[in-house]
């Protein structure tokens, strides 16, 4: 990783008791560019999300988000110029608005609170309509849910988007619109991880995770 | 003043065969909890007995440092329990509960016992050691809901605490929600117990000292006071704990350290089951 706002991982060794997940592995994503992280269960795709994000530590290796070296001192800052989709989160939200606006209370985010024609736009470019925030989080489907996560991370409007699973309750419609928001974010990095051929097929570029090592 | 009837050793085994009832229950449902019933009415007994041989003592002497002392050792014993009973590792938490049970301990009782009281001597054994424990007691149990609650939901929704921390959250910030379900299970049924106070349930400090020959309008002033300070002593010693323990159950990442906190269902024994009834084939 010679350039310096690069984000990624090199020299990475990472092992679960007997079981080696990276064993020497590197991976640089460039500023801007949108990537997905593939292959089979297992071979670490959330794992490497985990480790961006200083919740997993490499044995040995160094990880690097946009140029900063991650550790104890770093890591706050790191954190706070992410937005994360989870593949599930439970989070209490009594409603669809208060799901979207969770993380604007948060003193970091509180500078970026989203004007209301602002949530209404990137509502519609995640084709949904506006009455979902005032629908309970109990009677929104998983689509939903997951699109207004989405837009949550969008208006947050940081430089690194990781999403786990994107896609895994989005219709063909939902996705293309998803895809299609997501080009469109001049600037920003993408690191995902999908198993969605309509998913992958938009992506800047997908890396294959190589095989865990028993 | 009347003095109070006193229960024969013949009566108080009379009363102990109320505990036939439960017991039959409990075989009845293969609970595995006789054992422990029986064990505990006798430690209750032994315990109890020996408390009348050293109040005597204390309340004869009424000396500060023997009764500052006795208090220090019951604040380890309840930190002990309240960490065992939690299934928290105890090296790391009995300091941080024994300091917080000290803190909200000095302040309410300083509060009560100076400003309400005015007593001239603050340690006055026949106020200090009962209150102290009174409030003890109960501190403890609020303890040990607050922080069950609080490290197993922080273990129970890791990934929760780390969208928090990823999506712009600090620590502090992150551990609110769980720290709020904390307070909410901890103190729901202390809520609940004031609201209902008199209507339903003679709480035992009023009845005592009715039985001991106070005029009602005393007991309930007492009661209202001991209410209160109860509620204030568990919140100070909940909250504090948890404050203090959240400095080293959180490493440099801000991960939460799971295996140094908690240390399994240790001390949480649920009771034996019994031996299934079905016959063996």
């Amino acid at each position: 990783m010679a350039e310096t706002n690069l984000t990624g991982v090199s020299g990475l060794y990472l092992g679960f008791g007997s079981r080696v997940v990276f064993n020497r592995f590197s991976l640089s994503v460039a500023p801007g560019e949108k990537v997905c992280l593939s292959g089979p269960s297992g071979v670490g795709k959330t794992t490497l999300l985990h480790l961006l994000m200083g919740f997993v530590l490499p044995d040995q290796g160094e990880v690097r988000v946009m140029g900063d070296r991650l550790d104890t001192s770093s890591i706050r800052r790191i954190r706070q110029s992410i937005a994360w989709l989870p593949q599930e989160v439970s989070i209490d939200a009594p409603t669809g608005r208060e799901l979207l606006l969770y993380p604007f209370r948060f003193k970091a985010n509180r500078q970026f609170f989203p004007s209301a024609d602002k949530v209404r736009a990137q509502l519609g470019h995640l084709l949904l309509e506006e009455g979902v925030l005032d629908q309970s989080t109990d009677t929104l489907s998983g689509g939903q849910k997951q699109r207004i996560a989405l837009a949550s991370c969008l208006l947050l409007g940081k430089s690194l988007l990781l999403l786990d699973e994107p896609t895994s309750a989005l219709d063909d419609a939902s996705v293309e619109a998803l895809a299609a928001r997501i080009d469109a974010l001049n600037g920003t990095t993408v690191i995902s991880v999908s198993h969605d051929e309509r998913w992958l097929r938009r992506m800047d570029r997908v890396i294959a995770l190589p095989q865990a090592q028993a | 003043m009347e003095t109070t009837l006193d229960i024969t050793w013949y009566n108080l085994a009379l009363g102990y065969l109320l505990l036939v009832i439960p017991i039959a229950v409990f075989r009845h449902y293969s609970t595995g909890l006789i054992r422990e019933t029986l064990w505990a009415a006798l430690r209750m007994t032994v315990q109890l007995l020996l408390v009348g041989v050293y109040l005597e003592y204390l309340f004869r002497w009424n000396s500060g440092w023997v009764n500052l002392a006795w208090v220090l050792l019951m604040i380890g014993v309840a930190a002990g329990t309240t960490v065992k009973r939690s299934g928290l590792n105890m090296k790391r938490f009995l300091w941080p509960v024994s300091l917080a049970l000290l803190v909200s301990l000095g302040i309410v009782n300083g509060w009560f016992l100076v400003v309400v009281l005015r007593l001239d001597f603050f340690f006055e054994s026949r106020y200090f050691i009962p209150i102290t424990g009174m409030l003890l007691g109960n501190c403890l149990k609020t303890n040990v809901m607050g922080l069950n609650t609080y490290f197993r939901g922080l273990q129970k929704e890791q990934l929760t605490y780390r969208w928090f921390l990823s999506n712009g959250a600090s620590r502090s910030e992150a551990v609110v929600p769980f720290l709020r379900t904390a307070l909410q299970d901890a103190f729901n049924p202390n809520i609940a117990t004031m609201a209902v106070m008199g209507l339903i349930a003679l709480p035992g400090m009023m009845t005592g000292q009715i039985l001991g020959g106070s005029s009602p309008a005393v007991a309930i002033k007492y009661q209202i006071m001991l209410m209160i300070t109860i509620f204030v002593s568990s919140m100070i010693s909940v909250l504090l704990t948890i404050l203090l323990a959240n400095r080293f159950a959180f490493d440099g990442f801000d991960r939460f350290r799971l295996k140094d906190v908690i240390v399994g269902e240790k001390g949480r024994k649920r009771g034996k089951k019994s031996p299934s009834k079905l016959p063996a084939l």
